[in-house]
């Protein structure tokens, strides 16, 4: 009897909840495009929020129903935009693959430790406190806020630094916002990248007594790039590459060999190798033929060699 | 705790007070070969620099002009030649403009100065109208660490009706000493500011006159309350020991028992806080045309080898009160400008007094907290001792979730970053930092929906 | 060294801190239990320091182990809140517990009660209590087992009639007999037997091992409270709540009821309200909050004791409201300045 009663009960209960459950979504049903369900499940799903909506779904609702131009989706690949494009019967401009860096060597061996920092390990709040416990105040502040942010796991902090993996990174840039010192930076996702590494505006002698790696703005790479493509803006202190021309020669990267503040990654490394070996074959040479002069001239008259110093 | 003191109704911690240098006396430090003026030690915006390099100066000289309503001017305190205009670290931790003066050591004054000694008759006689411009020519801001621009402060909107002016004197921040040697060395040129303050305000009707100080200072009481026996309405009141005493709203609320409401000006009940080192200099500028060029300093902390109270020149590097006091320990750690519950940590000594520098504290290791953070306990202890009745540790979670729309909720902006929650932290969590993230946070969304609310209200006048 | 070259350490304020962090308020708590665990050696004999021991190193073990090989963390039994649940457990424990029951109390309390949801702070359910009631619903024999084997208690019995008490506490009998027609007769039968008030607030009745003495409980709690460790809310609400009731129930129907003292004094309430209900991870932020809580445990202690099927309430009660914490925390929010 009592188990009876009990199924009875719960019968009951299952039955009213399910005709209020009927009731109420009928009743309370809202009608959606169905292209959103569509176009959000052609997006990455990642819903890292880069596009500046509440994740995928967001940004597809926006996308159907009051698109803007200029809106996209900065992680999704070629194929997708043109995916969603034919969803909609609307072509979609390209958004070319970007990728961050990060315009700074300050790791913990190259620039000076000034003070310890206590507290919470955030680079907000450290940037909030004060200058830093590195010297360089434009320096990558090491505690990683970027890492935390980033959704595709393409970043780690190795000895204070932040390192980008260029593989994973999508080019979101949400590190980008997050960066209190702003010294990352989205370029094209190429083969290779050739950046500053160094955000100092500081002046010459000051950046080097706190840094060994930074740029002094001395302007030697501006004269060997074949582009114009880098500029020492006036009062920066500070040499930038303009990503839009520069061609990967390579040829700044061997001509900052004081303090190393230009790098490159991927396959201009090798360009740069071969670029330097053949500088260094060069002088070497020419020392040779310094010494050859010299010994030749050592023999003649005093005269000649007043004559090749002047 | 004495029972029948005066204290203010909400949280609040006891703190053991550790005034090492109480009973030293105000030593003046000679002015120092070069100075360096920030020329932005006051809150608001940056006053704007009117000498060049090699111009010469004298004592008094307006160096950087006050710009925009909010702000102060900046004078020489010392006569010499400005050797430079450039960035240089300074007490905020950061590096900003300042104006660097070589002392010529001639002490020449660019205005003449009177001397007349404080009393009852001189406040009466004296003509009112010119007493604001004085103070604002003088370069006065607030002396207890906020540096409020004074004159901003003693010209309220003409709607608003101030009947009540107090003297902060309570000094709640454990070690700082400086308040309490000024009231017990010259507690006549104190009550007389605060006469000529309510001078001031007694336009627009009576005022009543309170000077606040916590029992652990019989001395300073004392003498206060000396001084403030020749004046009418004016009243010494003895509060019992509780930090944050000094904080506006809490001490308005501990002596009329007015609370100031959320998002409010002390003004919005009638009431005006001065620092009692404030009232000091406003005394001097409107009474004897002295320009605000010193200071009392303390310093202390068991990190340094003698805790002393000295009267500075503006401009003077940390480095030379320390070594003056005979330098640091070995243990010393941490190096703090102000008191030790707000005070700003700093990464070097090579920084010069401002206006709002009123203590430099040497923490040692065994003083200083240098735990790193570990789990919240949820022990509530931070929301007992909140004074604002705010809930830190629930806003810490919150925080730490990066849920920050919540905290609006949470009424984060009330927070006055008093350091209490933070002291009182079983887990050792740096709450203040986690607040003063959230803050800005907040701030953010804050300001991006009222910037769609107007865009949304321009579309709909469209 | 020179002033200017000292390299210096920057954070933000406050600098300075109250001295009594994590593990000082923990081992404060450990050291007032000690009354209490002492007393339990003193009435349940060996058995209990058996069960108090093992209690305390299987939960260390457990926790070092976890974070050590499974959570791959920092190892923090250096800040006792492992021993302190431990020793919590086994104070919730009959004296008779065989070693290896205590030793799962301790696995589910750390491993699922407390770490689990990501260690200290972030549990929850008060991770001792999560261990009792697993083991309540595992092993309801062993853990309803009162016999005793050594002692004091084992003298008084000698004393008192054996139906009486040598195999259920007080309120257990009771339920046990609850509905069946000589209720009556073993109300009046308790109610009228020379356990008097000072003999159960000293410690002579049955039941877990930290229950029994309500004087050395209070004894802890209130160093605990001069400490400023403990607050004394919880507590207050709670006793307070339970006795009201109590008391209400008693004069509504006094031939079918205990005397209020029985339901204030016999069971687990007064180590659950003191010890278990106050634990910081598991109450709320607020005051007010920790009224609202309190009262809220009374209650459900009550409705589990007089309606439920279980005797003994207290432990469920607390777990249902530690539910609620979060809610509380939400709702009832401090007074704040100036609105």
């Amino acid at each position: 009897m009592e188990i009876i009663m009990s199924v009875l009960v719960m019968g009951l209960i299952a039955i009213v909840l399910a005709v209020a459950l009927i009731i109420s979504s009928k009743k309370f049903h809202v009608p959606e495009n169905p292209l959103i369900e569509k176009v959000a499940s052609l997006l990455p799903q990642a819903n890292c929020g880069a596009c500046g909506f509440p994740g995928c779904a967001g940004f597809a609702k926006a996308f159907v129903e009051d698109p803007v131009p200029g809106m996209r989706c900065p992680v999704a690949s070629a194929e997708v935009l043109k995916a969603i494009g034919e969803v909609l019967g609307t072509s979609i401009g390209e958004s070319k693959p970007m990728r961050a860096v990060l315009h700074c060597n300050g790791k913990h061996s190259n620039v000076q430790t000034v003070s310890e920092y206590i507290g919470v390990r955030s680079c907000a709040a450290a940037n909030m406190l004060y200058t830093g416990d590195k010297a360089c105040m434009y320096s990558c502040i090491g505690y990683g806020d970027c890492a935390k942010v980033c959704l595709f796991g393409a970043i780690t902090m190795e000895d204070g630094i932040a390192v980008f993996d260029a593989e994973k990174c999508t080019g979101c840039g949400l590190c980008v916002k997050e960066c209190p010192r702003k010294v990352i930076s989205l370029v094209q996702k190429r083969i290779s990248n050739v950046r500053v590494t160094c955000s100092s505006h500081d002046k010459g002698p000051v950046v080097r007594k706190n840094c060994k790696v930074g740029c002094i703005a001395c302007g030697k790479c501006v004269k060997v790039c074949p582009k114009e493509a880098i500029t020492v803006a006036p009062g920066s202190n500070l040499a930038r590459i303009d990503d839009a021309k520069c061609i990967l020669c390579g040829k700044c990267v061997a001509e900052c060999d004081v303090m190393h503040a230009i790098a490159a990654d991927g396959r201009v490394v090798k360009a740069v190798e071969i670029i330097i070996k053949k500088k260094q074959q060069e002088k070497e040479e020419k020392q040779k033929a310094a010494a050859m002069a010299a010994g030749a001239a050592n023999n003649p008259a005093a005269s000649d060699t007043k004559e090749v110093k002047s | 705790m004495a029972f029948g003191l005066k204290t203010f109704s909400r949280g609040g911690i006891h703190v053991d007070d550790r005034k090492y240098s109480h009973e030293s006396p105000i030593e003046k430090l000679p002015a120092p070969k070069t100075v360096v003026i920030p020329i932005s030690q006051h809150i608001g915006a940056p006053a704007k620099a009117v000498v060049t390099k090699d111009q010469a100066v004298k004592i008094g000289q307006l160096i950087a002009e006050k710009s925009g309503f909010i702000s102060a001017n900046v004078l020489s305190p010392v006569s010499g030649i400005v050797k430079a205009v450039e960035a240089r670290m300074t007490p905020t931790g950061f590096k900003q403009d300042c104006i660097v003066i070589e002392n010529d050591m001639k002490d020449e004054y660019f205005e003449a100065f009177t001397a007349v000694a404080p009393s009852a008759e001189v406040i009466e006689k004296l003509d009112i109208s010119g007493a604001v411009k004085a103070v604002e020519k003088a370069g006065i801001v607030g002396m207890g660490g906020a540096a409020f621009p004074t004159s901003v402060k003693l010209s309220p909107p003409p709607d608003v009706k101030i009947d009540t002016v107090i003297l902060n004197g309570v000094e709640c921040e454990p070690y700082l000493t400086a308040d309490a040697r000024i009231m017990i060395e010259d507690a006549d040129r104190i009550v007389a500011g605060l006469a000529l303050i309510m001078k001031i305000f007694s336009k627009n009707g009576p005022v009543k006159g309170y000077i606040g100080i916590e029992a652990n200072k019989p001395d300073s009481i004392q003498k206060m309350a000396e001084a403030a026996s020749k004046y009418k309405d004016i009243e010494v009141v003895s509060l019992a020991l509780k930090y944050p005493q000094g904080g506006e709203k809490q001490l308005i609320n501990a002596i009329v028992g007015r609370d100031v409401p959320s998002g409010k000006l002390p003004s919005a009940v009638g009431c005006v806080v001065q620092n009692v080192a404030t009232a000091a200099s406003i005394y001097d500028a409107a009474v004897n045309n002295r320009p605000l060029i010193e200071r009392v300093v303390t310093v202390t902390g068991m990190g340094v080898k003698k805790q002393k109270n000295l009267l500075v020149r503006f401009g003077t590097m940390f480095t030379e009160l320390i070594d003056y006091c005979g330098g640091v320990t070995d243990d010393a750690s941490m190096l703090i400008c102000g008191g030790p519950m707000m005070g700003k940590a700093l990464q070097t000594s090579e920084v010069p007094v401002t206006k709002a520098v009123s203590g430099i504290l040497v923490l040692t290791q065994s003083e200083a907290n240098l735990y790193e953070e570990a789990p919240c306990i949820r022990c509530g202890r931070c929301v007992d001792v909140c004074p604002m009745g705010l809930q830190p540790g629930l806003i810490n979670k919150v925080i730490d979730a990066a849920d920050y729309g919540r905290l609006e909720e949470l009424s984060l902006l009330d927070c006055i970053e008093c350091g209490s929650c933070n002291y009182i932290c079983a887990g050792h969590e740096r709450l203040v930092q986690k607040i003063k993230i959230g803050k800005v946070k907040l701030q953010e969304i804050l300001k991006a929906r009222k910037e769609k609310e107007a865009q949304t209200k321009k579309d709909d006048k469209k | 060294m020179e002033t200017k070259d000292k390299k210096w350490i920057v954070g933000q304020g406050s600098h300075i801190y109250f001295p009594q962090d994590t593990s000082k308020i923990m081992f404060q708590v450990i050291l007032a239990l000690l009354p209490a665990s002492a007393m339990a050696v003193y009435v349940f004999g060996f058995d209990a320091l058996k069960v108090l021991l093992i209690g305390v190193i299987s939960a260390v073990a457990v926790e070092a182990l976890i974070q050590k090989y499974l959570m791959k963390t920092p190892v923090t039994i250096g800040d006792y809140s492992a021993a302190l649940t431990g020793l919590l457990l086994a104070l919730n424990l009959p004296a008779s517990s065989p070693w290896w029951m205590v030793c799962i109390g301790s696995l589910i309390s750390i491993g699922i009660g407390k770490l689990a949801y990501g260690g200290l702070g972030q549990n929850p359910f008060n991770p001792a209590l999560v261990g009792r009631v697993a083991l309540l619903i595992g092993f309801p024999a062993l853990m309803t087992d009162w016999s005793v084997t050594g002692g004091y208690l084992s003298e008084l019995y000698r004393k008192i009639p054996a139906e009486a008490l040598t195999t259920a506490t007080p309120l257990g009998f009771i339920k046990a007999y609850s509905g069946s027609n000589f209720t009556a007769d073993l109300v009046a039968y308790f109610n009228s037997y020379s356990i008097n008030l000072k003999t159960l607030f000293i410690g002579a009745t049955s039941g877990s091992i930290g229950e029994v003495s309500e004087l050395a409980l209070l004894l802890g709690a209130l160093y605990l409270i001069y400490k400023k460790v403990l607050n004394w809310e919880i507590p207050a609400a709670f006793i307070g709540t339970v006795g009201i009731i109590a008391m209400a129930a008693y004069y509504v129907k006094p031939q079918a009821m205990l005397l209020p003292h029985y339901h204030l004094f016999s069971g687990g309430l007064f180590l659950g309200a003191l010890f278990m209900a106050t634990d910081m991870v598991t109450s709320p932020f607020t005051f007010r909050g920790r009224i609202v809580f309190g009262i809220g445990c009374g209650v459900l202690t009550m409705l589990i004791r007089l309606y439920g099927g279980y005797p003994e309430g207290v432990s469920f009660a607390i777990l249902l409201m530690n539910i609620f914490v979060p809610i509380i925390d939400i709702y009832i929010k401090p007074k704040r300045f100036g609105v």
